[in-house]
């Protein structure tokens, strides 16, 4: 059983514009799956509908196999989440806010709980308005993971943390819980987090998913051609082969992105679409979310 | 640039519809406790009475949230800290000067009009003659009051509003209250000009002292959190020092949670003004109908302010039922608890009402039997005539149309009692009378032997006074209630909150701004705060006559009553089954509510909640 399944799912906050635009998504267990996208993408709309915080206009969302908003109870005890706006209400101390967390969670793992507070070097019962962000947010990790949820939903968790606090903040929850077997599904704008802790990749432009794929295919499998401007007078042409996703013109040269090996991709540019003087090249995590966000659709 | 560092200052933007509502509800339960000393017969001192609209909105303004100066972008603009420091204080007398000019205007008015009464309380003429004085020292030891807080650390953008400030604060407002008591009351311009010119050199001093640039913290310290250990941190609670999931609840969505010790008592007022007692202790006891709309404007604004901070709350496994409960169910314990104290006291403070049955003697211009007109009977036709113990038929005549009522609908007295009429038949109505309005008649011959005396030329008087002693005489006497008035007062409120709520809870899609659902929320509290000033409207404009229609309520209570299989508790089983489809939708509504989460502005719109 696939742990989340998101079938054509369509929502829009404005009529016409729409956040997500049928999008599929299937999650397995145990996979640890980055969601990457530039604001406004759709990445919190999609964590948000996988949560049952919000209702897509169409499709479908079954998460462990439930519907989250037809029993939103069943599945809010089996997933962990944390976003930058999931605040904790500031006027608990942290054994008061970890007190009602395990109340709320049926299945508290006291033993995780000691493990990550350790960890975590937690050395003061403070309000949590007196805590720096970093503090704040691990408290807010520790009370969305101790009850072991299957699933974890980990929206830009690490937003605004230093890159030590980031670091050790997103080893603890990905790696450490990973390795255990949840599945977890986070968003980042961060591609070294991505590229570091992900076994697969989703990348959210537009509403719609423009790559759904494991990690180490994504970086052997698509690569940027360079093409002189003179040389290359017709985007439109480029951008009308199948294995083509984005061309853009940047300074004197066309970029083009092709899901393919970069040898392959050379050949397809010279061959199939009679460039001459292109050369091809691989793309690391970061600078193919930048061609592919900066260039046109295929 | 100036313009718009004033426009967006951050205490301009905190003067928001709830602390000029805080300032004037707060200035009407401060008269309205000194209104009922004061018709209780005690003595109050009159310049007390008048401070009452000085001291409220000076503390408001003292510990309000009006301690910004500047906000951190500004301190990165090219303009100087006094220039800021000038802003704060422009700001603050702006916002001042408008609380204390509303406060003693609305004082001033309250107090001329009492004064100006046909029968006028002695210490109101006298709270008058003070108002002059108010004014002109009120603005003087205003000024004071003004400089002291502006003064605190004026090198700071912004004061921490900590325990030190707290009592800083409070202790300045104490001062500037005694300075206001004890000098107050001398006449003349001399005294409040001196106290105004050294409020302007201690303002004056304070901008010498300001520098060039505002800073964000000064110096200070604080010491280092206790250290802990893991396991003390983790360790479960023992219930006793858990709190409440509905207390954390609406602590986490309320943006100013204090606001709930403020609101509390207001709570309650508004639950004991709709009981019979604390209308009964202002001599309208029949009043507390016209409260319905205030009722729902309060519960209404305790149960949707919360959903604009909900957000952070919807990824708990908490099901919205439990959520909605949370909303609803504490306020209406606690209204209800209010209730049921007010309803207590109306029942056993024997004190609270006054006598109800008065026999006025032939000659009197008011004569015959009379009683308070909420026990009148109603009628849509000629009140049916009685059948005297002697035979004779008398028939009651129709008293008072009821304007406001669909179908001609009458009040009368069924315990009428003609001009001429023997002892025997005013006792015989009397007991009628007695056994309407008390959980037990008095007998007729009771009446007979101790309250009537046949005077030389044959007409009955009262043996004392007119105001027959019953409740004197007969401490086991209580005075009947009216077990239908509070299903029909549930109702109506219930049915305006849900319909409220349904329509606001619409706006809670992720695809509507959250400035929309604000303004929904202002429109819906301006339409139930219409419900209950239009009452008034459509009484002075002749549509309605709330004279009547307010006794008319408890007649209609009482019709309905006896109407309901099972009495009032059928009356409460009705009402249930009336409110329940509009809780269901309330329900259904609530469930598919959007609450993503929004950011928080501060805009005049983004205050109201």
């Amino acid at each position: 059983m696939n742990v989340l399944e998101l079938r054509g799912v369509t929502r829009a906050y404005e009529k016409g514009v729409n956040v997500l635009d049928n999008v599929d998504l299937t999650v397995a267990q145990g996979e640890v799956i980055g969601l990457l996208g530039r604001n406004g993408a759709g990445k919190t709309t999609l964590l948000r509908i996988a949560m049952g915080l919000l209702e897509p206009q169409g499709g479908s969302v079954s998460v462990l196999g439930l519907d989250p908003r037809q029993q939103p109870l069943d599945v809010k005890r089996q997933v962990g989440y944390v976003s930058e706006d999931q605040t904790l209400p500031s006027f608990l101390s942290v054994t008061e806010a970890i007190d009602l967390h395990r109340r709320l969670y049926p299945g508290w793992d006291d033993a995780l709980a000691h493990e990550l507070s350790s960890r975590f070097q937690m050395k003061s019962d403070q309000k949590l308005k007196n805590l720096s962000k970093g503090q704040a947010r691990q408290v807010s990790l520790l009370c969305a993971v101790c009850h072991r949820p299957p699933l974890l939903l980990l929206d830009e968790p690490a937003g605004g943390l230093d890159p030590a606090m980031r670091r050790e903040f997103l080893e603890t929850a990905i790696q450490m819980l990973g390795e255990s077997g949840t599945t977890i599904l986070f968003s980042s704008h961060h591609m070294t987090d991505v590229e570091r802790l992900a076994s697969r990749l989703v990348m959210i432009h537009d509403g719609q998913k423009w790559i759904d794929s494991d990690l180490d295919d994504v970086r052997e499998g698509y690569c940027l051609v360079m093409i002189p401007a003179d040389s290359a007078p017709d985007s439109a042409a480029i951008l009308s082969h199948p294995r083509c996703l984005t061309v853009r013109r940047r300074d004197d040269a066309v970029r083009a992105v092709f899901e393919l090996e970069p040898d392959e991709a050379l050949r397809v540019a010279t061959g199939e679409l009679g460039l001459t003087d292109a050369r091809s090249m691989p793309l690391n995590l970061e600078d193919m979310f930048i061609e592919l966000v900066g260039g046109g659709r295929s | 640039m100036i313009r718009t560092l004033w426009k967006h200052h951050p205490s301009r933007n905190m003067l928001a519809i709830k602390w000029l509502g805080m300032s004037a509800s707060t200035l009407i339960t401060w008269q309205g406790i000194f209104t009922y000393v004061l018709a209780k017969g005690h003595s109050v001192d009159p310049w007390l009475l008048a401070l009452g609209s000085w001291f409220i909105p000076a503390l408001i303004l003292a510990v309000g949230p009006f301690e910004g100066r500047a906000r951190e972008f500004s301190l990165t603009l090219p303009v100087s800290g006094r220039r800021l420091w000038l802003l704060h204080l422009g700001t603050l007398a702006y916002i001042g000067g408008f609380m204390l000019a509303l406060s003693m205007g609305l004082q001033t008015l309250v107090i001329k009009l009492f004064a100006a009464a046909s029968d006028p309380m002695p210490a109101m003429t006298e709270a008058a003659g003070y108002l002059d004085n108010l004014w002109l020292h009120g603005v003087a030891w205003w000024l004071i009051l003004l400089a002291a807080t502006v003064s605190d650390r004026p090198h700071l953008a912004a004061v921490a509003r900590d325990r030190r400030w707290l009592l800083r604060q409070i202790a300045t407002v104490l001062a500037c209250g005694a300075g206001l008591i004890l000098l107050g009351r001398i006449d003349g311009v001399l005294a409040p000009l001196a106290v105004a010119a050294v409020g302007a050199i201690w303002l004056h001093q304070t901008w010498r002292r300001v520098p060039g640039s505002l800073l964000l913290t000064d110096l200070s310290v604080s010491s280092a959190p206790r250290r802990v250990s893991s396991e003390q941190i983790l360790r479960p609670l023992p219930w006793w020092r858990r709190r409440p999931f509905w207390l954390v609840v609406l602590l986490h969505t309320s943006k100013h949670p204090s606001m709930y010790l403020v609101a509390a008592p207001f709570l309650a007022l508004v639950a004991l003004w709709n009981t019979q007692w604390a209308p009964a202790q202002v001599g309208s006891e029949h009043l507390g109908f016209f409260y319905l709309g205030i009722t729902a404007y309060m519960v209404f604004t305790m149960a949707a302010s919360p959903l604009f901070r909900l957000a952070p709350l919807d990824a708990w496994p908490v099901s919205r039922d439990r959520l909605l409960a949370c909303f609803f169910v504490p306020q209406l314990l606690f209204m209800g608890l209010a209730y049921a104290g007010g309803e207590f006291m109306a029942y056993h403070d024997r004190d609270s009402g006054s006598e109800p049955l008065v026999f006025n003697a032939a000659d009197h211009e008011s004569a015959g039997l009379r009683m308070p007109a909420h026990y009148f009977h109603l009628t849509t036709e000629e009140p049916a005539a009685i059948t005297a113990p002697d035979g004779s038929l008398i028939q009651p005549p129709g008293d008072w149309h009821v304007k406001g009522l669909p179908g001609g609908v009458t009040l009368y007295k069924p315990y009428y009692t003609p001009t001429g009429s023997d002892i025997d038949l005013v006792a015989w109505q009397l007991e009628r009378a007695s056994a309407d309005i008390f959980d037990s008649a008095i007998p007729a011959a009771e009446f007979k032997e101790r309250y009537l005396t046949v005077r030389a030329d044959g007409t009955v008087a009262p043996r004392g006074e007119a105001v027959l002693p019953l409740l004197a005489d007969h401490p086991e006497l209580r005075v009947r209630r009216f077990p239908g008035l509070a299903p029909l007062q549930v109702l109506i409120v219930g049915l305006l909150v849900q319909l409220g709520y349904v329509i606001y809870l619409g706006f809670f899609r992720s695809h509507v701004s959250s400035r929309s659902r604000k303004i929904a929320f202002g429109v819906g509290l301006g339409l139930y705060m219409a419900v209950h000033i239009g009452q008034f409207v459509l009484d002075i404009a002749g549509v309605i006559d709330i004279d009547s229609l307010a006794p008319a309520t408890f007649a209609l209570s009482d019709l309905i009553v006896s109407w309901a299989p099972g009495g009032a508790w059928g009356l409460w089983v009705m009402v249930i089954l009336i409110l329940w489809p509009g809780h269901l939708l309330v329900r259904h509504r609530f469930r598919r509510a959007e609450f993503a989460p929004v950011r928080e502005g501060d805009s005049f719109v983004d205050v109201l909640g």
